[in-house]
């Protein structure tokens, strides 16, 4: 491992002196002059047909001064998915449609004066629908004779990929490694499952924004609040029949992300409007649009079945999977994908079978979120290995570490599947899961706690502690892409150019950081400015925990082109070759003459003296795999036996991320996935009736604030991963894999109760409770 | 629609405001003072939170005109650019601050708790921002920063 | 979004009322507004009228006279939970008032809101039952006094005509009394899935004299205090069999909305017992000064 000046420090964010001040850093805090206000018209029904529409009244409103529905927009079909190109998310929405497929799809929109006149203008639209026949549930939607939810003929998959629209099919794949029936015949143990997880949404406290504008030359600036600059651009230019250099995308602050602001679900609506009145034009979502109209988590039905030996090895691995991606399959593939490709990797069984299909239901639209299908993958396999140690009568983190992948292996699983197709060949570069396993349940009394809580006494409370290790792929391999750009000014310092999207979690300064150490400069001397798709260089954005992997691998190859084209202007100031130089603080120094050179002195010299050039670079690195973040979680639960709440004492999470390029802020990343976790696991839940959301609020749809939080460790533990920027590896996903399943194994270990479905509420568990003792009551 | 008058950021302010008109959108967007966030509009985010005669409120659900001849104070009336407030100091240094859009209301609450109470539990400062939801940090390191800060405005810590 | 409306800050109770009966069902009367605001927001109702009540000085008030309290309707739940004299002598309205809602809806909250919205959930109600409130009301045509427990009439729904509630008063506990407040929810911010509020009064033999036994949340359209359950404690010395009792005969007086957002009726009921129970054994133990 490396000594680091920079890398590896706490640094202040730095945004941070800012954001504390409330500076006006977010989408909505400018205005423009002449600014109109749009306001969309939402689908009252589940599935329905718009015989028509009449917008008569509402163009005629004083103030208003468009309105756009299916009639007087071109029928484009894509996909909101922020992906690569092409996308591996079938084509399968328009701009507006005349059919809706849930409630709260798009009907129309307006831009008016005021958003009070928006609001009025919305409610004069007079759209007659034919009410079709919807369905809701997942099991069923594939059956013959379901109602079709995309009967339209240009809906598509652009890929050569599985989709059979017809029977609500949307996604398939199929994965076998080994043999998996005979590792199940060989097994002593088989156990099987269905698991289930539920929706949820991100609840980033900023809501979607957009404020589109026309630049004097003509072109439309899209300013929004996108984790996916550059995928925003190619799909507002794509839905607006525009070429790309007439749209400019700028992400300024953004209020958080998790994965729904991968999606453009705003900014092509907005920038329509901004076409059709030539003004600025502003879209903010409501909370409850946020809730409904964004995007969700894909709930999924995982039926599992694994076997193993009585001397703890895992033979089979068989799952099967219905993920349900709602009205459209924005990531529908990928994130099923990701449910094998990025979460069976860590078992070392050989003998693994993945069959997953995705449907569409007439529910909300499931995107992106935190955890990618990961998430949900481990909540299943969690559960399985805590009742296989428990069948053969092993502590789960001997049999977590008996059937855990090591450094330097490989898992049959890499080839065989990335997010989309084959995946690339590759072995654990570094893992240091022995070591989370053994500091984490040293920090968390593990084995103590194990003792104390099987001989507690019996009682209206009782407690219990889980344990779940998991692992969680960063990037796309072999697609995704980063750019930076890098150049130096008069007085050494740098501009950093960058489109890795900061959404909060502080990639600005990770990789400001990562640039410094490259040049052996202060931190000061990086004046980053993020993305801005007329400036800075094509990066993925933020997704797939990438950023400070991909990105900070771009910066340190620009970091590289830039020390070479400083080390030939040194070498002609001091008459010296190349190989003498080396970099030291913020200079070059000659090992052979001692002679140095300031950086200010090298710019200058550059800029306006010999040989004129402006010292920059623009480098790119794509993803050539996925490197293995792992972590081991431990969870300590009260349940109360008389009312069913459960509450988590204390929660302890070991990662290895390789290099923690900024401790504090990686350990914020782990703090924050744990808690959203948690609360997932045990409050968050949309309720629905008939299809529509009855609780898109915060008042009714709960998640924890402070004083619901347990005890919480987070330990980084260290590894150095060679494929990294400095041996760093992702971490903005990897702790919420784990949550769902280390509370449900905590409470099967308090009460021998297992919870396969999510989230564990009261009631549920009170049931649970009651049916056990009225079972045991008869015999 | 009425004139009121109220001091904002210790600076006497006249505004038109309609009856319906809410103090958070007078305040974002006739004073142009847009560190007050939304963030639900239905006063459970505490992102719109200021004080009003030194108390938190929900700027999301108070009519303007409630507000006439009161005493407000916003994020931007809580420190300046050369002398930051110690609670925002705190946030900056215990890294309480990721995507930094509850950042506001949530110094905001922890300003009032502080200006009561100079050495608050653990428990007391929770309950002080239960009221502000964050969904990046899992307001650990938030509950860590109001500690810090109480300490340095103490004095036992720099 | 909130649609047009006429706004009055009346400076006297004669003025409040004068207008509430000049518009009717047209009117409402705001005083926090954390709960109306976001009703008129949701377009659950659209009144053409407000009469903020915060400009009257007479509505403000803490007092204690002999073994009686009056709060003023537009007190705040952050001066109830700030008065000493609320948390050392009516302890159970401190206890029911500190856990509910947020810092910032305390400041803004009235006590007058939290019984005048009749939303079940409302926590202090089922508190200022225990201690036999009475309501002084308002009307053009003068004053009248109703039992706390009287009021409600459904969800939202009261026995106010075009009246303004103007006070409330509750009885001190009497000596040897134990009270307590419990409430479920689903996090700490949370409206009651349930709520439960207690007193127990004893005589010098240990004898129950007087009990009070409320719940709320959501277990019928409006909380329900179980003379029943009550009569099964007075009169005798109280253990756990007896509360245990007490709880299951309270709750075969609920009458559960069906309210699938915060949980289902027969859980409801389940845990209406259960808190019960536990709210009167706390009771119990404080009044022997084991709490």
């Amino acid at each position: 491992m490396r000594e680091f000046k920079i890398v590896g420090k706490s640094v202040k964010k730095i945004d941070a002196g800012l954001l504390a001040q409330g500076k006006p850093l977010f989408t909505d805090d400018v205005k423009f002059e002449d600014m109109l206000h749009a306001r969309i018209l939402w689908s009252p029904h589940a599935h329905a047909r718009i015989r028509n529409i009449d917008t008569s009244e509402a163009e005629a409103l004083p103030g208003v001064h468009a309105v756009l529905c299916y009639k007087n927009v071109p029928r484009v079909p894509h996909t909101s998915a922020g992906q690569g190109w092409p996308e591996p998310s079938p084509y399968d929405m328009v701009m507006f449609d005349n059919k809706v497929r849930y409630v709260g799809d798009r009907v129309a929109a307006v831009a008016a004066e005021t958003e009070e006149i928006a609001e009025k203008a919305l409610r004069l639209i007079k759209v007659d629908y034919e009410i079709l026949p919807a369905i809701f549930d997942p099991e069923k939607a594939m059956e013959e004779g379901a109602p079709v939810i995309h009967d339209e003929p240009d809906c598509r998959q652009v890929l050569p990929l599985f989709y059979d629209p017809k029977h609500n099919h949307c996604a398939h794949i199929e994965v076998k490694t080994g043999d998996p029936d005979r590792g199940l015949q060989e097994a002593d143990i088989v156990v099987e499952h269905t698991v289930k997880n539920h929706y949820a949404q991100h609840c980033a406290l900023e809501p979607h924004s957009c404020i589109s504008y026309l630049d004097p030359m003509g072109r439309l600036v899209v300013r929004s609040s996108t984790q996916v600059p550059y995928y925003a651009r190619r799909i507002i230019a794509q839905c607006l029949q525009l070429p790309e250099r007439m749209v400019r995308v700028i992400k300024p602050r953004i209020g958080g992300g998790f994965g729904s602001k991968q999606e453009i679900v705003v900014e092509d609506v907005c920038a329509m409007l901004t076409l059709r009145t030539r003004r600025p034009v502003r879209l903010v979502f409501t909370r409850p649009e946020v809730f409904v109209s964004t995007r969700t988590r894909h709930p999924m039905v995982m039926r599992v079945k694994t076997g193993a030996k009585k001397d703890g090895t895992v033979t089979a691995i068989k799952m099967r999977v219905i993920s349900n991606t709602g009205a459209y399959g924005p990531h529908c593939m990928t994130v099923l994908g990701s449910t094998c490709a990025k979460t069976l990797p860590l078992y070392r069984c050989p003998n693994i079978e993945f069959i997953g299909d995705t449907v569409y239901t007439n529910l909300l639209n499931a995107g992106a979120y935190r955890g990618y299908g990961v998430l949900q993958g481990t909540f299943a396999m969690g559960i399985m290995m805590d009742e296989m140690a428990h069948a053969i009568g092993m502590d789960p983190i001997e049999f977590w570490k008996k059937n855990t992948i090591r450094v330097g292996e490989t898992s049959p699983i890499f080839s065989a599947l990335s997010e989309i197709g084959k995946g690339a060949e590759q072995k654990v570069d570094s893992c240091a899961l022995p070591e989370c396993i053994d500091r984490g349940a040293e920090a968390f009394r593990w084995r103590e706690k194990r003792e104390r809580y099987r001989n507690q006494p019996d009682g209206p409370i009782r407690r219990g502690v889980g344990m779940v290790c998991t692992v969680h792929g960063g990037t796309v391999a072999l697609l995704d892409a980063s750019s930076v750009t890098a150049k130096m000014n008069e007085d050494g310092s740098f501009n950093l150019l960058i489109s890795a999207s900061d959404v909060g979690g502080g990639c600005d300064t990770v990789l400001s950081q990562i640039f410094a150490e490259a040049l052996d400069i202060p931190l000061d001397d990086v004046v980053v400015y993020p993305t801005d798709t007329d400036v800075t260089p094509y990066d993925k954005g933020a997704y797939a925990s990438g950023t400070t992997y991909l990105s900070g691998l771009a910066v340190i190859k620009t970091a590289e082109e830039i020390k070479k084209q400083i080390f030939k202007v040194a070498s002609e100031m001091l008459n010296e070759p190349p190989e003498n130089l080396k970099l030291e603080n913020k200079g070059v120094v000659s090992v052979k003459s001692g002679n140095r050179l300031e950086f200010s002195q090298i710019a200058r010299r550059s800029l306006y003296s010999k040989n004129q050039t402006q010292i920059a670079a623009t480098a790119s690195e794509y993803s050539r795999l996925h490197p293995q973040t792992f972590t081991a979680q431990f969870a300590e639960v009260e349940v109360d036996m008389e009312t069913g709440q459960v509450k988590v004492i204390s929660y302890v999470c070991a990662v290895d991320c390789g290099t923690a390029i900024n401790p504090t802020l990686a350990e914020g990343q782990v703090e924050g996935s744990i808690i959203n976790g948690i609360s997932y696991a045990l409050t968050e839940k949309f309720v629905f009736e008939n299809g529509r959301v009855l609780n898109p609020n915060f008042r009714d749809y709960k998640i924890f604030s402070a004083p619901d939080i347990p005890e919480i460790k987070t330990i980084l533990v260290p590894s150095y991963d060679p494929t990294g920027p400095f041996g760093a590896k992702p971490i903005g996903e990897p702790a919420m894999d784990g949550v769902l399943p280390t509370i449900s194994n905590a409470i099967y270990n308090a009460i021998g109760i297992r919870f396969t479905e999510s989230p564990f509420t009261p009631e549920k568990v009170l049931r649970a409770i009651k049916l056990r003792k009225s079972n045991r009551a008869q015999p | 629609m009425r004139e009121i008058e109220f001091t904002v950021n210790g600076r006497k302010r006249k505004v038109l405001v309609r009856p319906k008109d809410l103090l958070l959108n007078v305040i974002r967007d006739e004073l142009g003072l847009k560190g007050t966030k939304y963030g639900c509009g239905t006063g459970e985010c505490g992102a719109c939170t200021v004080l009003l005669d030194g108390r938190p409120v929900l700027s999301c659900l108070t009519l303007a005109v409630a507000a006439d001849g009161r005493n407000i104070t916003t994020i931007e009336g809580i420190g300046t650019d050369e002398n930051l407030h110690p609670i925002q100091q705190a946030f900056i240094d215990a890294g309480a601050i990721q995507c930094g859009y509850c950042t506001p209301g949530m110094i905001i609450s922890a300003k009032a708790l502080l200006d009561r109470n100079p050495n608050p539990t653990e428990e007391e400062i929770r309950r002080a921002i239960k009221g502000n939801l964050c969904r990046c940090t899992g307001y650990v390191k938030i509950i860590a920063a109001i500690q810090l800060a109480a300490k340095r405005m103490r004095g036992e810590t720099t | 979004m909130l649609w047009d409306f006429e706004y009055f800050e009346p400076a006297n109770i004669t003025e409040a009322v004068s207008l509430l009966q000049k518009y009717g069902d047209e009117a409402r009367v705001i005083a926090g507004g954390t709960d109306l605001l976001v009703d008129m927001k949701n377009e659950k109702i659209q009144p053409k009228f407000l009469v903020s009540i915060m400009k009257i000085p007479e509505l403000k008030c803490i007092v204690e006279d002999g073994a009686e309290l009056s709060i003023g309707a537009a007190t705040t739940l952050a001066e109830i939970e700030e008065s000493r004299l609320i948390k050392e002598r009516y302890g159970l309205i401190h206890e029911a008032v500190k856990e509910l809602g947020t810092v910032q809806v305390r400041n803004m909250a009235t006590i007058g809101g939290n019984i005048c919205n009749a939303i079940p959930s409302a926590d202090l109600p089922p508190a200022l039952v225990a201690l036999d409130a009475r309501l002084k009301i308002v009307g053009v045509n003068g004053e009248r006094t109703l039992p706390l427990e009287e009021f409600f009439l459904g969800v939202r729904k009261t026995k106010l005509k075009n009246e303004l509630l103007k006070e409330i008063v509750v009885r001190r506990p009497p000596e040897r009394s134990g009270t307590a407040f419990i409430k479920l929810a689903r996090t700490s911010e949370d409206l009651a899935i349930v709520n439960v509020a207690v007193r127990i009064t004893l005589n010098k033999d240990n004898i129950c004299e007087e009990a009070r036994i409320v719940v709320g949340g959501g277990i019928g359209p409006t909380l329900l205090r179980s003379r029943e359950a009550e009569k099964i404690i007075e009169g005798r010395r109280v253990d756990e069999e007896i509360i245990n009792r007490a709880a299951e005969v309270t709750s075969q007086g609920f009458q559960c909305r069906r309210d699938s957002i915060r949980a289902p009726p027969e859980y409801k009921i389940e845990v209406g017992k259960v808190l019960v129970k536990r709210a009167l054994m706390k009771a119990l133990r404080r009044v022997n000064g084991e709490e």
